[in-house]
């Protein structure tokens, strides 16, 4: 299970490289997608519609992530979102924020590593106090009392999507995947890496033959991921549905929408 | 013997007095702009949030937030930078239409979004001023334990000197920009006509959802 996996991610760091010539090649001025902004003349009163700049996104497989999109409407839709309701009733919405803290809290490594890639080293700090003050004052990370600090109640956090955006990768292609969603090239590297990376992951890695990390039953990997992932399915679905009521075109909403949140957060 | 001095030192600084409280009062009514913006901002948000609080019904709400944006929200320059400089060809007609019926979407979706229990806690940052007229207030909401960070775009009407929010940006994404880039598209396939019709569809369908 696990060398397969290893070769995924191998496959995806190697498109990212891909994409970033191809990037580069669109810069020169091939394949260049067409800019929102419209250059005019003389400056009118109104020049304050270039305040609103879309950002250039590289699209070149629209008709097929667009399939993608609808496929992944009607997933969350008709099934996803009955399981979160379901998850939901079972699971009070108190108890589930803990196991959100709990999961987020195991993820420091992956944070604190793309702190140290991005050379933000006072912030590596305040993740490694954060995950002490969590670990131990908070049950284990149940419970965030990193909250009560201000210097560590709002630490942005990093990932390697991130790293690779601070280091001058650029996004490449837009792809929508299927129940993921959408991801720049860059992006979905970046994910992939931090999967592998973050100690719920670490039962992927596979060294000289055997497991890295101690091995656990399938059934206990299986708990995992599931109660991870359903921790935060809720909020992430809310927000979906929110984005595709108020968009004329849900797809366009999303792809600019992510876009713009994610270089807010490369750039924090 | 000193008693004209006296008295002209008194009138001086009488008049010094009153020269300083004018240039004060005319400073403050200069600096005054800037800091209204979030006086207004606050004001807004809070008379928004118990219309909301009132619970009162789904037609009623639409009709009240309908005054209270026109109070709060300047929706007439958001339709215009989320149309971008095509907004400059279209008739004056065809500018309200557009105007009346994205901010009827944009209500929609507030009041959907707002159906919780939870009030949420906002934290206000001083203003910051992006061009003259207009101000950046950003805030930081509390809700159901996350905290998101969302600045508020202000712009001040010349002839009422009342601030009204323009745009709204949600962790760098902002309500505009992320309609400008729907908007575009559409606009320049089937042109203004085009996008009342996507506006008046999507309305109906929201409706009957």
């Amino acid at each position: 299970m696990s060398r397969p996996f290893v070769k995924f991610t191998t496959v995806l760091v190697a498109l990212a490289c891909l994409a970033s010539m191809a990037s580069l090649h669109a810069q020169t001025g091939f394949y260049s997608p067409r800019s929102l902004k419209e250059k005019s003349g003389a400056p009118s009163v109104n020049d304050d519609y270039d305040d609103y700049d879309a950002p250039v996104i590289d699209d070149p497989f629209e008709g097929f992530n667009r399939a993608v999109f609808n496929f992944n409407d009607r997933a969350y839709t008709y099934v996803f979102t009955p399981v979160s309701h379901a998850y939901e009733t079972v699971v009070a919405p108190p108890v589930n924020r803990s196991i959100a803290s709990f999961y987020d809290n195991v993820r420091y490594p992956v944070r604190l590593v793309n702190c140290l890639l991005q050379g933000k080293f006072k912030r590596a700090g305040h993740e490694t106090q954060k995950f002490f003050v969590n670990t131990i004052g908070g049950l284990g990370g149940f419970i965030r009392q990193s909250d009560t600090v201000p210097s560590l109640a709002q630490i942005p956090r990093e990932d390697f999507g991130q790293t690779l955006g601070v280091w001058g990768v650029p996004h490449g292609p837009y792809v929508v995947v299927p129940i993921l969603g959408g991801y720049s090239l860059r992006d979905l590297a970046g994910r992939a890496t931090d999967t592998v990376t973050s100690p719920i992951g670490w039962e992927y890695i596979n060294l000289g033959g055997r497991q890295w990390v101690g091995a656990l039953e399938w059934q206990w990997q299986t708990a995992i991921s599931v109660t991870d992932t359903m921790s935060t399915l809720p909020s992430v679905l809310a927000l979906y549905a929110q984005m595709k009521n108020a968009a004329v075109d849900p797809y366009i909403s999303v792809r600019d929408g992510f876009r713009r949140y994610r270089d807010n957060e490369t750039a924090k | 013997m000193f008693g004209p001095f006296r008295s002209s030192l008194l009138q001086k600084t009488q008049r010094s007095l009153i020269a300083l409280a004018a240039l004060t009062l005319a400073t403050l009514g200069h600096a005054a702009p800037v800091d209204d913006a979030r006086g207004a901002l606050v004001a807004g948000i809070d008379e928004v949030s118990s219309a909301l609080r009132e619970r009162p019904k789904q037609d009623d709400l639409v009709k009240l937030l309908d005054t209270l944006v026109d109070k709060h929200f300047a929706f007439e320059t958001t339709t215009r930078l989320a149309i971008g400089p095509a907004w400059r060809d279209l008739k004056p007609a065809e500018q309200q239409s557009l105007t009346k019926l994205f901010s009827h979407l944009v209500i929609r979706t507030y009041v959907d979004r707002i159906g919780g229990d939870t009030t949420p806690q906002v934290v206000y940052s001083a203003p910051t001023e992006l061009r003259p007229g207009r101000v950046e207030i950003p805030t930081r909401v509390t809700s159901a334990g996350q905290t998101y960070a969302i600045a508020y775009r202000l712009e001040l009407n010349p002839s009422t000197q009342h601030w009204r929010v323009y745009d709204i940006v949600a962790e760098g994404v902002s309500l505009i920009s992320n309609y400008r880039s729907q908007f575009d598209p559409i606009v320049r396939k089937s042109g203004a006509a085009g996008l009342i019709k996507t506006l008046e569809l999507k309305l109906a369908d929201s409706t009957a959802r």
